[in-house]
């Protein structure tokens, strides 16, 4: 019903060509200006928007304890603080991987995640197997894959040690297409 | 099963709770969060039944392991080494422990408050033994007079050493048993025996044995070392 | 004194209809004709909607009092739940009418794929009824993680792991629908924006375009077979029809509409007393990994998909299926816009229900049951029957607490408890020799892992020696290479040695 404007002008009687003529060119020069004025407008919302797929998230070095946590022949849960945390995150920053100390002074740093689709292993000593409650993916103490759906074992932490403080390199949710 | 029980008495429900609008009054009473608090006598059994009813047995019997609702063992165990077990675990055995660093992360609060649970439920009138309980108060073996105190009590039921003959209760001198059973444990097993297996303790009565009898701590000791020095044996 | 009120009232409206006009923009579409036969088949579509209204009203009273922070969100809940008043039953109202509405859109859904409805002229109140079924999936998803539970926390972790599978631009993806590189207070917050503005507000668009489609097209007669759609025909038919046999939609087919979300309702009502609000259940602390995640019910059966699924073709499954499954949706009308549209006469589209119907409710039945997870804690809280450990040797008593120890039961169950990954070890020793269930322990294998290095010789044997003596009753002692080990046949001798003993 509002789309009276759409009618061409040649069915209107030729009496009031000014106004035609003038919302013709008025028309135009609004949609231009509509169309600068929304460009600049999206500069801000497209880039709010898909800043998180732009952004380089970095990782950090974290300092998950003393080696003497961590002691040889036991995979022990390190917890740390996000580096990339932010304000409203609450106990969400709070991250956790699994440490596991199979010689003097080396060690493996396990990501909690699954491989498959990123549930909480947990670690059972006893028979030395992390295990996934989602799928029932399964690992060795090695983190190399045992059985269930995971294409691949754990993912590793780079780490390393400086004055007797175990380090890794974290900051990121783990996951397939990136070395963590 | 119970998810379709209960969409049915919803169902059911509907009807009730339309002609009885007075009862809806009461609903907001009935608040669901308050359910959720157990009460702190029920918290150790609780813990007991998530965390060592698997190995101990439902309820402190007729587990694999050690019966635990054994009033005498309690007594003779005492608190403090058994607060030190629960956090622990026993060492070269299969029980992990409870306590801070193992399976169930309890703090020593909570251990001491589920061992209490337990002196309370399971070890009214427990009285401990006059022989010391562990290997570290016993006095050292001998094997020789451990063959002779294990052929007179032992083996009418566990066979004797190496036999290829199936015994009743079956062999205490399998090696690979052997292996995965510690001294201590040993000590317990006779001390105590497994009373809901039939097995009796130090004190007897033996089957099969025309005199009744009760085992020194001393001999006890023996029969430990008589054990060990049968799979050293067969090695 | 009731004459002075009803010249008043009727002053007030006249008033109102001379200023606005809305009774004659009202009347015709309350009054507009449907088919005479349009009976209780029709009421799914009415219910979805008052199930939307009941979601959004509850919904924004939520909002009133739920803190969409990552720090907040789950003791605002709580709050909500313990402290304020009605606050419990609100939210489980908003949760079991939720449940209800996707219910409700899937029986319209089915009827309308099973009665042809889609066929022309309705191919866009079709399509854009498909668009509704995702906004609502899409709600019920993001629903689930304003609870900021643990279930929500890892079900984002699952999401996340799926997106970022896409190959490429998976990890771009990932951290654009987490808003950063990890699962945080930025997630929660847009998740928040989505469900409660995004979504609703395109929800709310779409029905009003499903509407307007209704009253532009009108509703579908019950198909009768013979009775072919013909575009050429069709809707000079149909008005034919519907001008002799129709009757107004208020009152003769509202009334049934009334009838039917007025039930549904009370029902809900009652449900959402009886059971509560769902959730929050573990706090949503990536350190505690005791977490057991699960998605709602809606989407169980994409979780089994998942566990049952080859690996091999995972990834390409889920990135495929999906477009797929949304284009076929989207297309089917175009595909198929003529033609029978009774049942009788769609043997194959029947077949094509069917099977999707059964595939869905099974694998949300698998999902319920999860056979494929570990029961974590079945190692330590479930005992080991008692029946089998009565007249059993040293030994065996010994591999009853391996099997314990090593968490064996968390994949096997014995006496019908314990995970159920594995076969039960009940009657093993029947099934297996000796040396077959050593190898089993050792090497694993038929997605086992493989013991081998975890045991020692001695646990080992101990664990063979004890699963030999699980046999049924009667069954022979299968012939064991190997059996010199063994120190007793538990199913003879023993029983009678426990009561000598006791003598």
């Amino acid at each position: 019903m509002s789309c009276d404007c759409s009618n061409t002008p040649s069915d209107q009687p030729a009496q009031t060509p000014p106004p035609n003529a003038r919302r013709g060119f008025m028309l135009k020069f609004g949609i231009g200006l509509m169309g600068i004025g929304g460009a600049i407008a999206s500069i801000p919302i497209i880039g709010y928007a898909i800043t998180p797929a732009l952004k380089k998230y970095k990782n950090s070095w974290i300092d998950l304890g003393g080696t003497e946590d961590f002691p040889e022949g036991e995979t022990r849960l390190g917890k740390f603080t996000n580096p990339n945390a932010a304000p409203t995150d609450g106990e969400s920053a709070e991250q956790a991987v699994w440490v596991r100390s199979y010689k003097p002074a080396q060690f493996q740093v396990f990501a909690v995640n699954c491989a498959h689709l990123g549930c909480p292993v947990k670690w059972f000593q006893q028979s030395k197997l992390f295990m996934c409650p989602c799928h029932g993916g399964v690992y060795y103490e090695d983190g190399s894959h045992a059985s269930g759906p995971p294409p691949r074992g754990l993912f590793e932490y780079k780490w390393k040690i400086v004055d007797g403080r175990l380090l890794i390199d974290a900051g990121r949710l783990p996951g397939l297409e990136q070395s963590v | 099963m119970s998810a379709a029980f209960k969409n049915i008495a919803a169902l059911v429900g509907v009807i009730v709770a339309a002609a009885c609008l007075q009862a809806c009054g009461k609903i907001s009473a009935t608040d669901p969060a308050d359910t959720v608090v157990a009460s702190l006598p029920q918290a150790a059994m609780t813990n007991y039944a998530e965390n060592c009813s698997a190995c101990h047995g439902a309820n402190g019997v007729n587990g694999a392991a050690r019966q635990l609702a054994d009033a005498n063992y309690l007594a003779s165990v005492g608190r403090e080494a058994l607060i030190n077990i629960t956090t622990n675990g026993v060492p070269g055995g299969f029980c992990p422990g409870s306590g801070p660093a193992s399976l169930a992360h309890w703090n020593p609060k909570q251990v001491a408050e589920f061992v209490d649970g337990m002196l309370d439920a399971w070890g009214k009138n427990g009285v401990a033994l006059s022989i010391p309980w562990s290997v570290k108060l016993a006095p050292a073996g001998n094997a020789s007079n451990g063959q002779a105190v294990y052929a007179a009590t032992c083996q009418s039921c566990h066979g004797a050493p190496g036999a290829t003959v199936a015994s009743a209760s079956g062999s205490v001198t399998d090696p690979n048993y052997l292996r995965l059973i510690t001294d201590q444990g040993l000590r317990s097993a006779i001390l105590f025996g497994r009373p809901e297996r039939g097995m009796p303790g130090w004190s007897g009565p033996f089957p099969h044995q025309a005199v009744d009898r009760k085992l020194s701590s001393q001999e006890i000791s023996d029969v430990v070392v008589f054990l060990r020095s049968t799979a050293s044996q067969k090695q | 004194m009731f004459r002075t009120i009803k010249n008043m009232v009727g002053g007030l409206l006249g008033w109102t209809e001379s200023r606005s006009g809305v009774i004659t923009f009202v009347q015709p579409i309350l009054t507009h004709r449907v088919p005479r036969d349009a009976k209780w088949w029709y009421v799914f579509g009415s219910a979805s909607l008052m199930f939307f209204s009941i979601q959004v009203i509850t919904g924004i009273l939520l909002a009133t009092m739920y803190v969409p922070s990552a720090a907040e969100a789950y003791s605002s809940l709580q709050y909500i739940d313990q402290q304020v008043p009605f606050g419990w039953m609100l939210r489980a109202l908003h949760a079991w009418s939720s449940n209800a509405m996707i219910l409700m859109v899937v029986i319209h859904m089915s009827q309308v794929f099973l009665h042809a409805s889609f066929k022309f002229p309705r191919e866009l109140m079709w399509m854009v009824g498909v668009l509704l079924l995702f906004c609502t999936l899409a709600l019920a998803f993001t629903g689930q993680i304003m609870r900021w539970d643990q279930d929500a926390y890892w079900g984002l972790g699952i999401g996340a792991a799926i997106v970022d599978r896409v190959p490429m631009l998976g990890n771009q993806m990932r951290n654009v629908m987490l808003g950063g590189p990890y699962i945080g207070g930025a997630t929660l917050s847009r998740f928040f924006a989505l469900h409660v503005f995004v979504l609703p507000g395109l929800t709310i668009g779409l029905i009003g375009a499903h509407m307007a489609l209704i009253l532009k097209n009108g509703i579908s007669e019950m198909p009768k077979p013979g009775m072919v759609v013909d575009p050429k025909t069709y809707v000079a038919e149909y008005e034919e029809r519907i001008k002799k046999t129709g009757v107004a939609f208020m009152p003769d087919a509202a009334q049934r509409d009334m009838v039917f979300c007025g039930l549904m309702l009370i029902i809900v009502g009652f449900l959402a007393w009886y059971l509560g609000p769902v959730g929050p259940n573990g706090i949503p602390n990536p350190t505690i990994i005791d977490a057991n995640p699960r998605p709602d019910y809606a989407f169980l059966w994409i979780f089994t998909a998942m566990a049952l699924m080859p690996p091999q073709i995972e990834t390409a499954v889920l990135l495929i299926a999906p477009p797929i499954v949304v284009l076929f949706l989207l297309g089917l009308p175009l595909i198929s816009n003529r033609g029978e549209r009774a049942p009788s006469r769609r043997p194959g589209a029947v077949v094509v229900y069917v099977l999707t119907a059964t595939a869905l409710g099974t694998l949300t039945w698998l999902g319920v049951v999860s056979a494929w997870s570990p029961v974590m804690d079945a190692w330590t809280s479930l005992p080991t029957p008692v029946k089998y450990l009565v007249g059993r040797t040293p030994l065996e008593m010994q591999g009853a607490l391996v099997i314990q120890h090593s968490q064996c039961r968390n994949c096997h169950s014995l006496g019908g408890e314990g995970g159920l990954r594995g076969p039960n070890l009940d009657n093993v020793g029947s099934r297996k020799s000796w040396d077959q269930l050593v190898r089993q322990v050792q090497q694993g294998g038929g997605n086992m892992p493989a013991y081998g290095k975890n045991l020692s010789s001695a646990e080992t044997t101990a664990v063979v020696a004890f699963m030999t003596t699980l046999r049924n009753a009667g069954a022979p002692e299968s012939t064991i290479p190997g059996a010199m080990e063994r120190q007793s046949s538990p199913d003879q001798a023993p029983k009678a040695v426990v009561g000598d003993v006791g003598q």
